[in-house]
């Protein structure tokens, strides 16, 4: 009888929405907590770690976003959540303290590529060029730049060559004119881009890579910023595996109001991997730059161009560079020495380089090892230097295990176990989590592991300094969460949330 | 002729009142409530929930009360559940009223019955997930319906002593409300760790319904 009822009162189904699985993207670090984007149900959560007595706990709150939300990203500052809405063509900027609080710019398109200004002053918006479907047309080549200072905006434009990447130079001043300069790199193409210029002339200034658009393509892949020298900016522009050229701007000295000049030569590196500037303790700046083909090195001093290219004790090239700056000892006094360590994921010697130690053409000669290695029980994935401990680096081997490297000692402990997934340094700790192991781990200065145990495996460690509490997401189609208190991680004063993105399921709208 | 003026006369004689002076009644009832809520979109497909009445009443077929029917009734509306989110949700929902109310009608020909009426209640929500683990949360609300109907009623039998014993038959249309069901403190089953609670949200459960019915009364 109540199928007879029910056939005779035909109301709208649902959406065929309710059977997506959720699409999320996160967890986005802001200020005030982890945030994620549910894109099936186009809201945002963010989940604030807080303690109640000895208990962790978890404050989540969630807010409606526009219909269709694509990229997204956070402010320098972690305040603001920058989602565009590709249904209105609108970028969103959300409250992370208050997501319900959403401001809002509108844009020329369904732009798929969000650039953050590190400095917190400008937005970018472009286009990747990925195929998507349900795409009538777009102008792959126009960037939306949005100024989150004074009126909220956006400029739009043109750019000659599509761009695969974007790089903000930090505030400086150019013969005592302040300046915001955007470098956009393009295939065979460079574009400095003056944020602060009051006119479309001179805005844009491009430097072309290759001679004619017939020769091979040269992809930038890095640039290096120097702004130590008054009255110009040096720019350091990689490209993959072929050269490194060097692009000075200058201001132009008819006095004209924004105008800048541009000039390019190119330094004696083949084939670089790889490279980093590093400030001398005279003050003088090298470049130093990995070889792709070989296992060596060049050190190029950016003043005289003078270069000496030196061989890395490792079996093969070198992939990867990572500057820190540790202290040393000299003539009873104690100072800051910048090292590079330089490693490959194919060879288990990395090599720690000193370029301090490095004499160039018309260096004293100095003494001591300038380039040395240690040997690891395993390949290096990755290494990342800890914030916690210093002159201390971790390695993450690919299988099972990581090291420790002391950056003093020269040596590496080894620890055995499982393979890493996500490590956190907190500034007096390292916090471990496993690929596969429910466990979580705190490793001291000394190196010292203590483990404690997980509902289930991390995927990521992340701490709140202002509660002392850790939040571990888990892998959980709904969101899967333990939150511990960092002091005492033990499962007696954490609490575990699951199903974090089915909250408000009732009230989400189709 | 002769008998059919007999059958005829027996069969009128099946829709015939007695002058009793109270009647008391027991009746089955299937209908279905129109979800009308999105919020529902989340419990199945459709948006049609079906529900079960138990009802007792009590009718004072005398004096100036007459006309009036008093009811306690007892329903249980439960949705059709789909797997929601590719398979990694499913939400089973039921919600038991108890109501109390009254419906006043008028007999016309010994046989049908238009009537309007009143109710209002309690209605305990019972909602259970299940995702990876299995938590449920319950809800405590005020109900309250109107509707209209009609109904008809049959004479089976009449005892010796004098009690009449009717089958009856009905349909009613009307409309319920409810203050707002909040599932906020959907608690897991599973032990070991402290665990937080889910708010799933707000379940409106406001809607038309529509049921038809069928029973026995007595009147003595």
């Amino acid at each position: 009888m109540a199928a007879l009822v029910g056939a005779a009162a035909c109301g709208p189904e649902s959406s065929d929405r309710w059977d997506q699985p959720l699409q999320l993207v996160g967890p986005l670090e802001t200020s005030a907590g982890l945030a994620y984007i549910e894109k099936t149900t186009a809201r945002v959560y963010v989940l604030d770690a807080d303690r109640k007595a000895d208990t962790a706990l978890l404050n989540i709150s969630s807010a409606k976003i526009g219909n269709d939300p694509g990229v997204s990203a956070v402010s320098a500052d972690g305040k603001t959540i920058y989602v565009v809405d590709r249904d209105r063509e609108v970028l969103q900027l959300v409250d992370a303290t208050d997501p319900s609080s959403i401001e809002e710019v509108e844009l020329s398109g369904d732009f798929d590529r969000i650039t953050v200004d590190p400095y917190g002053e400008y937005v970018v918006l472009s286009f990747t060029g990925a195929s998507e479907e349900n795409i009538v047309a777009r102008n792959l080549n126009e960037i939306g730049v949005v100024s989150l200072k004074g009126t909220l905006g956006a400029t739009f434009t043109t750019l000659s060559t599509r761009a695969n990447s974007f790089s903000f130079v930090e505030p400086f001043s150019l013969s005592g004119q302040a300046q915001r300069l955007m470098v956009v790199l393009a295939n065979n193409e460079v574009t400095v881009f003056d944020l602060l210029a009051d006119n479309a002339e001179d805005r844009l200034r491009e430097v072309p890579l290759t001679v004619s658009e017939a020769d091979t393509i040269r992809v930038p892949t890095q640039v290096i910023f120097d702004t130590s020298n008054e009255g110009k900016l040096d720019l350091y522009l990689r490209t993959q595996d072929t050269d490194i050229s060097r692009v000075t701007v200058r201001l132009a000295p008819d006095g004209a109001t924004r105008k800048l000049l541009l000039s390019t030569d190119k330094l004696t590196v083949n084939s670089p991997a790889g490279m980093e500037i590093v400030t001398l303790s005279n003050g003088s700046t090298r470049l130093l730059a990995i070889s792709a083909g070989t296992n060596t090195f060049t050190l190029v001093d950016t003043v005289s161009d003078v270069s000496v290219t030196l061989t890395l004790p490792m079996s093969r090239p070198a992939q990867y560079l990572l500057p820190f700056t540790t202290t040393v000892e000299e003539d009873g006094e104690l100072k800051e020495e910048v090292r590079v360590i330089a490693y490959s994921r194919d060879s288990p010697l990395v090599a720690i380089i000193r370029p301090e130690l490095i004499p160039i053409e018309g260096d004293e000669p100095t003494v001591g090892r300038s380039v040395y290695a240690i040997r690891l029980e395993g390949l290096p994935e990755r290494i990342e230097l800890s914030t916690a401990v210093p002159d201390q680096a971790i390695v993450f081997h690919p299988s099972s295990g990581f090291s420790l490297l002391n950056l003093e000692k020269n040596n590496d402990i080894p620890i055995q176990g499982g393979a890493l997934k996500d490590v956190l340094f907190d500034g007096t700790f390292a916090y471990v989590v496993y690929r596969t192991l429910p466990n979580l781990t705190i490793f001291g200065s000394d190196g010292h592991p203590t483990n404690f145990e997980l509902p289930l495996a991390g995927t990521s460690v992340h701490f709140d300094s202002e509660s002392e509490v850790l939040i571990v997401p888990h892998v959980d189609r709904l969101g899967s969460f333990t939150v511990l208190d960092a002091n005492d991680p033990r499962p007696e004063t954490a609490t575990v949330y699951e199903n974090v993105f089915v909250n408000n399921f009732l009230g989400r709208e189709n | 002729m002769k008998k059919c003026i007999l059958i005829f006369g027996a069969a009128l004689s099946l829709f015939s009142t007695e002058a009793l002076a109270q009647e008391l009644d027991f009746q089955l009832r299937l209908g279905s409530q129109i979800a009308t809520d999105e919020s529902f979109d989340a419990l199945q497909d459709s948006n049609l929930l079906p529900y079960t009445t138990l009802q007792f009443g009590y009718a004072a077929t005398e004096g100036s009360l007459q006309g009036l029917r008093l009811f306690l009734s007892y329903d249980s509306t439960t949705n059709a559940p789909n797997e929601r989110l590719s398979g990694s949700l499913e939400l089973d929902w039921t919600r038991y009223r108890f109501m109390v109310g009254g419906e006043y009608g008028i007999m016309l020909w010994n046989m049908f019955r238009p009537l309007a009426g009143v109710g209002v209640g309690y209605a305990l929500g019972d909602m259970t997930v299940t995702a990876d683990d299995v938590r449920s949360d319950f809800t405590h609300d005020v109900a309250a319906e109107a509707f209209a109907g009609l109904d008809f009623t049959i004479r089976i039998a009449t005892f010796d002593s004098g009690h009449v014993l009717r089958f009856k038959a009905g349909t009613r249309i009307g409309y319920q409300l409810q203050t707002e069901a909040r599932f906020d403190e959907l608690e897991s089953d599973a032990s070991g760790w402290n665990r937080g609670t889910n708010d799933l949200g707000v379940l409106d459960t406001d809607g038309m319904f529509w049921n038809l019915g069928a029973g026995l009364s007595l009147a003595f």
